[in-house]
């Protein structure tokens, strides 16, 4: 495996007095994708809110490009290249497509570049760029954040159940880009409850079940495992 | 129809500048969730502080203009984000909500600390090119008022283009949508915060700054209530769309001009003289019963900090048993003005009893308190002196204050009623304006009103002379007119009414109402008929507030129809009984008694203090005295983001100690009781009485702390080797909680991580 | 007998729709199962049953009775109690308060009716529910598994016709989960009929006789645990387009 971009070294996380995850430990390397599957309440999200910021540790080290970022605040990672597109509502609803994109430049990129490659990877973006995102389909508000997510030029891309609600052409289309990305070096953690649609992309997959990671490998190894960890049994 | 057109555009004129007081608060309100109850304060700090460059040290008018509202008022916002506002994320509604009304009081003390501490001098604001004036339809359009039209089109289009062509405007629409979302993005919700309150606060002060002509001559609180005017317009706007807002301004205005021109500036019915005044307050009652059904909701914030526990009944009727005696012990030793002191503190208790009930445990919010205390006089006087205004009793008769109470009751269902659909911070607006509107077309008047009802003629005496007499009620063969036995009534009816809402907290009500507070959702779906709980809750702390009311009428005797209706002393008494504890009978106790302490005990200690050291006089009156005088009743509001249980939850965890020394704490009371006796017999001074009680308060427990070192010591080794089994269980699990665990199971202290 | 049953039920949020014309029902003495990945609007469902929301469109029977426009407390009374998957307990009370004062709510509405027993009552729920230990405790400070259980309670205290469960073993081990799957057939066979949600698909199919399967807000299908297990809509809902072989 390359040079490690981000690591978890067992870390303990949760909510209030109850601790969601028990010890997780997860490398990802530069380039690499890596899915974390498993069933619902499984602490997949926890992971990635503390990997994000908005979840603090309670034990345990986070760490991007090999420096602790454990109670780094979560602007402050996203200002240090750490995208993520959290489950479900990636998008600020009341704000247009432009006014969306508009809020990844930060970076100093300009908004009209932005917008040129985000119209040119989703050309259905630019049909829309004046309407608002909240009421935009579920599938052209995961290609919108997608595309903001991109235009920050992350190192490191999270996304929390992309395929959610997505008919299987989008969901492909959207993979189909990760894959791209992910080519050019940057290294992405894919959350996913729904396992087909990204192990197709992902160089590896873990396992996570009740806040513990229970299998990491090749996707293929672990094929047999996951319909046991979704329908009890038979799949 | 010259006519109308000419008072439509004079309408216009006004809505302008409502429109900017209005969006201001509109910025903050959308970009921080914190309805800005100070934006009248900042208004006016500004409006004086330009007034001191303008007309003090003679600035020409563009660099007043500019220092104020893009250097001096953007400052003030700043600050006040970055040291109060920030702090209250998590908190609940009602502390959102209380520590900008410190705030607001806070600004107005030092406003009129700095430039009214010496005389009533009258600071004359002037209009933009003075008199300088257009005929416009047969009416003086001036100068100044156009160019407040002009700054309000300037400003509407500066919003438009902020908040939807500039990145931080836009930034700021996204923190109002998804904060968590924006963080994620690399974006800083705190400084949007900091520009929307710079913002915000500038146009409150270019508001100020305008609305300031309007009064003859500057006054704190009365620029403060022509700010509160914008709220209306506001709330049009649901406090969130700017266009909205705007529309609401103009009708606001418009409505103000249309009454002067059909009532020919209030010439035409006097009975109605006040209702200009009271358009704002009708309007914004109007809009709250406009906005849509709030939905039904479950906890907004999951845990907020604050948390109040329930004593006993018997802990209850035991502490209200030692009230009445502590009262009754220190009164018989204290000199007539202290007593007075302290019965104006307890009559200030008693009207924050009302709040515990309703605010403490129902969650809902009150900020009339002081209305229904004018609304119960007024019935009360009605029983007992009758339509023909002569005295037929000379003591307050049982059936007057039963009365009061149902009429308060009714009162406060009939506002309740149709505002109980509206979440906590409208429901407060709502009783807000209802004050509002009750001092002015109630309080204020001085017209006896006669009905003819059944060809009887029926006469009701408001505040027909500017002021009503209370007599003292002389009950069960007790008079009780001398100031130490109402005294002593007073303390009674707070033990026994606290002692009556610690018993309905403790009830199946109780229970109810609590539960409604914390999840109005899972309430409805057990079947609780919320609405109608919520209305039960607001009529009986009504009808309390009734009963406070008429008791604190009568410690003062004679009860003037001004300074303690306009809304600001409710505003006050709702933030103080919160910094006391909302959600504790013994909390509204300490509120009282702060209040009245503040107020009036703390100057005067300073005073007498700077009399006897005449060396040290700039120091205790001028500093000390001045600033406990004029803010710090606000400061103790600003600090309630830090500890918003309050103070009575400080001094019981403070008071703990002494449960574990039940020995040493019998002797400290049994000494005190002892100095009391002495005092009594003359052979102490009460002075030293004071010093010695008050200061052992202090120390007591700490030295029982050390004492008992070993006894404390013990516990928290206890807390520290709880069964293994069910660390994190009681409680959080800490980080620490995981080295024991290790060590107990024999584990290597550094865990060795990495699955690969 | 069917007691519950949703008509074509849809709910649209501004210009999205979270349901889509679901036909949905429970039969009385049994547990329903409602499943489906995450999103696909199964609390949206609940919410339309206990009247947090109103739908768009389509009816809410219950036993032959439309309780559409029904204020939630009146549906309440009539006889639909709920959890919450986001949890909505009484912060301010104690695990036992917490359930009591559902008990006390009902005998306001529910007058002369076992008013006199509801604590003894709540006593034996708390037992029931296997909380007893952790009656005294305050409801924001025991595990998410635990506090389930008392919102369970609680909605039990009203003596419901039929129990919408949103998620109740979340947070519960395999152990407690397993114990918990015993519970809900005890209080089936008290007489009271289940809808539940749930993400643990082995407790859904041991406790359920029938299961309805929801995505995309749109019923995809419905049977018996069996038929679900081997549906290949289902599959490929859960598993994606490839699985369906």
């Amino acid at each position: 495996m390359s040079e490690t971009v981000l690591e978890l070294l067992d870390v303990r996380a949760g909510y209030g007095t109850i601790e969601v995850l028990h010890g997780v430990s997860l490398a990802v390397g530069r380039g690499e994708v890596l899915a974390l599957l498993g069933p619902n309440g499984g602490g997949k999200s926890t992971t990635l809110k503390v990997i994000s910021g908005l979840v603090d540790i309670m034990s345990g080290d986070v760490h991007l490009a090999s420096r602790s970022v454990a109670g780094v605040s979560a602007d402050k990672l996203a200002r240090l290249g750490l995208c993520s597109i959290p489950e479900g509502k990636g998008v600020f609803p009341n704000l247009t497509v432009r006014e969306n994109l508009m809020m990844a430049t930060h970076t100093g990129a300009k908004l009209s570049d932005v917008e040129e490659v985000a119209y040119t990877r989703f050309p259905r973006l630019g049909d829309r760029r004046s309407q608002l995102a909240g009421t935009m389909s579920g599938g052209e508000q995961q290609m919108l954040a997608m595309s903001r997510a991109l235009a920050t030029n992350p190192a490191v891309l999270l996304l929390d159940e992309l395929s959610m609600g997505l008919a299987p052409l989008v969901v492909a289309r959207l993979y189909e880009i990760v894959a791209q990305v992910a080519e050019t070096g940057v290294s992405v953690l894919v959350v996913e409850q729904f396992a087909q649609s990204v192990l197709g992309i992902a160089d590896r997959a873990a396992i996570m079940l009740s806040g513990r990671i229970t299998r990491i490998g090749a996707p293929a190894e672990l094929a047999e495992e996951l319909s046991s960890a979704y329908l009890g049994g038979k799949g | 129809m010259q006519d109308f057109l000419a008072y439509t555009v004079l309408g216009l004129c006004l809505g302008s500048v409502y429109a900017i007081a209005a969006t201001g608060l509109v910025v903050t309100y959308s970009t921080s969730g914190v309805f800005n109850v100070a934006h009248g304060a900042v208004a006016t700090m500004s409006a004086l502080f330009y007034w001191q460059l303008r007309f003090g040290w003679h600035a020409p008018a563009p660099i007043a203009i500019f220092l104020t509202v893009c250097v001096f008022a953007p400052l003030l916002g700043l600050v006040l984000e970055v040291v109060v506002m920030r702090g209250l994320r998590g908190t609940s509604e009602v502390t959102r909500l209380v520590t900008p009304v410190a705030v607001l009081l806070g600004i107005n003390g030092a406003a009129t600390w700095i430039w009214f501490r010496n005389s009533n001098r009258a600071l004359v604001p002037k209009k933009f090119f003075g008199e300088t004036h257009v005929q416009v339809l047969g009416q003086a359009v001036y100068y100044h008022q156009i160019i407040g039209v002009l700054l309000s089109i300037v400003i509407a289009g500066a919003l438009y283009v902020l908040l939807y062509r500039t990145r931080l405007g836009v930034t700021m629409r996204a923190t109002v949508d998804d904060r968590s979302l924006l963080m994620l993005n690399g974006g800083r919700p705190d400084r949007v915060s900091m520009a929307s309150w710079a913002i915000g606060a500038s146009l409150a002060g270019l508001a100020g700054v305008l609305l300031s002509p309007q009064l003859g001559a500057l006054q704190v609180f009365a620029l403060t209530l022509l700010v509160f005017d914008a709220y209306p317009a506001a709330v049009a706007g649901r406090l969130r769309s700017v266009p909205l807002t705007y529309l609401g301004a103009m009708v606001l205005g418009l409505s103000k001009l249309y009454f002067d021109w059909i009532s020919d500036a209030g010439q035409r019915w006097l009975v109605l003289r006040n209702l200009r005044n009271a358009i704002p307050a009708l309007l914004l009652f109007g809009a709250l019963l406009l906005l849509p059904q709030d939905r039904l909701r479950g906890a907004i914030v999951t845990r907020t900090r604050e948390r109040f526990r329930v004593p006993t009944m018997r802990e209850a009727v035991l502490w209200g048993g030692v009230l009445v005696a502590a009262v009754a012990m220190l009164q018989s030793i204290m000199s007539g003005s202290a007593v007075i002191s302290l019965a104006n503190g307890v009559a200030l208790s008693l009207m924050a009893l009302s709040l515990v009930l309703l605010t403490g445990y129902a969650g809902e919010i009150n900020l009339a308190v002081f209305t229904f205390a004018g609304v119960a006089v007024i019935a009360a006087w009605q029983f007992d002196v009758g339509p023909t205004g002569l005295a037929t009793q000379k003591s307050l008769s049982v059936g007057a204050v039963l009365l009061a109470m149902c009429v308060c009751s009714l009162v406060g269902g009939l506002i309740a009623l149709p505002a109980l659909r509206l979440r906590g911070l409208y429901l407060g607006l709502a009783t807000f304006a209802f004050g509002i509107i009750v001092y002015q077309l109630v309080i204020l008047q001085t017209q006896p009103l006669n009905f003819n009802i059944f060809g009887g003629e029926f006469t009701v005496n408001l505040f027909t002379n500017g002021s009503l007499t209370v007599p003292r009620p002389h009950w069960f063969g007790i008079n009780f007119a001398g100031q130490r036995a109402f005294l002593m009534l007073m303390t009674v009816i707070f033990a026994v009414l606290g002692i009556g809402i610690i018993a309905i907290r403790r009830s199946a009500y109780g229970r109810m109402i609590v539960a409604m507070k914390d999840s109005p959702a899972a309430c409805a779906t057990l079947g609780l008929n919320i609405t109608r709980l919520k209305l039960g809750v607001f009529m009986v702390s009504s009808a309390i507030a009734g009963l406070a009311g008429l008791m604190w009428a009568a410690e003062r005797r004679t009860l003037p129809n001004n300074a303690d209706f306009d809304g600001f002393q409710s505003l006050l008494l709702f933030m103080i009984a919160v910094v006391g504890g909302i959600g504790y009978v013994s909390g509204a106790f300490i509120a009282g008694i702060f209040l009245s302490v503040l107020s009036v005990v703390m100057p005067n200690v300073f005073d007498k203090l700077g009399s006897d050291y005449p060396s040290l006089h700039w120091l205790f009156v001028t500093v000390l005295g001045n600033f406990s005088h004029y803010v710090g009743p606000a400061l103790v509001g600003i600090g309630l983001g830090k500890n918003p249980s309050g103070i009575a939850q400080q001094i019981m965890d403070g008071f703990r100690p002494l449960k574990k020394a039940p020995g040493a704490t019998a002797i400290w009371v049994i000494a005190i009781v002892g100095l009391w006796a002495a005092t009594w017999r003359g052979a102490v001074s009460n002075w030293h009485f004071a010093l010695i009680s008050v200061g052992s308060l202090f120390i007591v427990p700490r030295i029982i702390m050390s004492v008992f070192e070993d006894r404390f010591a013990e516990e928290e080794r206890a807390v520290a080797g709880e069964d293994l089994d069910l660390i994190g269980i009681g409680r959080a699990f800490r980080a620490s909680d995981r080295q024991v665990l290790d060590t107990a199971l024999g584990l290597p202290a550094a865990p060795i991580g990495g699955v690969e | 007998m069917t007691l519950l049953e949703c008509r074509n039920v849809g709910m649209k949020f501004g210009g999205a729709a979270a349901l889509t014309a679901v036909s949905i029902s429970a039969e009385a003495g049994v547990i329903t199962g409602l499943i489906g990945p995450n999103g696909a609007g199964k609390t949206t469902m609940f919410n339309c049953i206990t009247g947090l929301l109103e739908p768009t469109s389509g009816e809410v029977m219950l036993d032959g009775t439309d309780i559409t426009k029904l204020a939630p407390f009146r549906r309440a009374r009539l006889g639909v109690a709920r959890t919450f998957q986001r949890l909505e307990l009484f912060t301010s009370l104690s695990v036992r308060d917490n359930i009591r004062v559902a008990g006390e709510i009902r005998s306001r509405w529910n007058k002369g009716k076992g008013k006199s027993d509801s604590h003894a009552e709540a006593d034996h729920i708390i037992e029931l529910m296997g909380l007893s230990g952790l009656a005294d405790r305050d409801v924001a400070e025991i595990p998410t598994g635990m506090a389930r259980r008392v919102e369970m309670g609680r909605a039990l205290m009203t003596r419901p016709r039929i129990l919408l469960l949103d998620e109740p073993a979340s947070g519960q081990d395999e152990q407690e989960t397993e114990e918990f799957g015993e519970l809900l057939l005890h209080v089936r066979d008290e007489g009271t009929a289940i809808l539940l949600v749930e993400h643990d698909v082995s407790l859904v199919m041991k406790v359920c006789s029938f299961i309805q399967v929801l995505d995309f807000g749109r019923l995809i299908a419905s049977g018996t645990p069996a038929e679900i297990q081997t549906n290949p809509a289902v599959l490929e809902a859960y598993l994606g387009e490839d699985h369906s072989a």
